[in-house]
């Protein structure tokens, strides 16, 4: 297949892109109720077209926030930015949240509460940071001008 | 986008063709940019310019709205 270089193409491509990522995401819906409603909601989790679903989702969320960290320091110029412990902090109380609720749902195991609340701190710590570090690369960049 | 991008190429003495062999876009990039039905990139605009011999302000404008 030759390489396309006409800038025009480029863009319908990517349209092309959008619409096939469309379709693929509502046929892998389709797919991922139609287990559900046969063979149960944990069937539909365990599948692994969830799994892809969910870390494209992650993958695309993560790929945005490229996006909401240029709009955001556009819009929110005046305002100071907000210092990286309280994401840490957040980050800590979604943490204990998660494992308190983990663990008033099953006493039994209290090694699986410790693992919930680690895993959704570094999972919000991580996102926050990698926001963290976008806006104040933005920043370094406007101070540059 | 308006622009005099046909009677510019027709005064070079090129075809559509020729143009966006030079360009390196189609042939239809290029009657679509002349019926200002798309707006070309800095990048392609200038190309275009080199290729016709002409400076981009003879080339691409944008008219200013009337207040």
């Amino acid at each position: 297949m030759k390489r396309i270089t006409d800038e025009r193409l480029i863009l319908v491509n990517l349209k092309n892109f959008r619409i096939a990522y469309i379709f693929q995401t509502v046929g892998m819906l389709a797919v991922l109720i139609y287990i559900a409603f046969t063979s149960g909601s944990r069937e539909a989790i365990e599948s692994p077209f969830f799994l892809v679903m969910m870390l494209t989702n992650i993958l695309l969320i993560f790929l945005q926030m490229r996006v909401t960290a240029d709009v955001e320091a556009t819009e929110k110029k005046c305002k100071t930015p907000v210092p990286y412990y309280v994401f840490v902090l957040i980050s800590l109380a979604v943490g204990v949240l998660m494992g308190l609720i983990s663990w008033f749902t099953d006493r039994q195991h209290p090694s699986f509460a410790w693992i919930s609340g680690t895993i959704f701190f570094v999972c919000f710590l991580g996102s926050f940071s990698f926001m963290y570090y976008l806006k104040k690369k933005r920043a370094n960049d406007d101070d540059e001008e | 986008m308006m622009n005099h991008v046909k009677s510019a190429r027709i005064e070079a003495g090129l075809t559509q063709l020729q143009l966006a062999e030079n360009t390196g876009v189609t042939r239809q990039t290029i009657s679509l940019i002349e019926k200002g039905k798309y707006n070309p990139t800095l990048k392609l605009c200038l190309a275009i310019c080199y290729a016709v011999g002409k400076s981009l302000d003879e080339l691409f404008w944008i008219e200013e709205e009337k207040s």
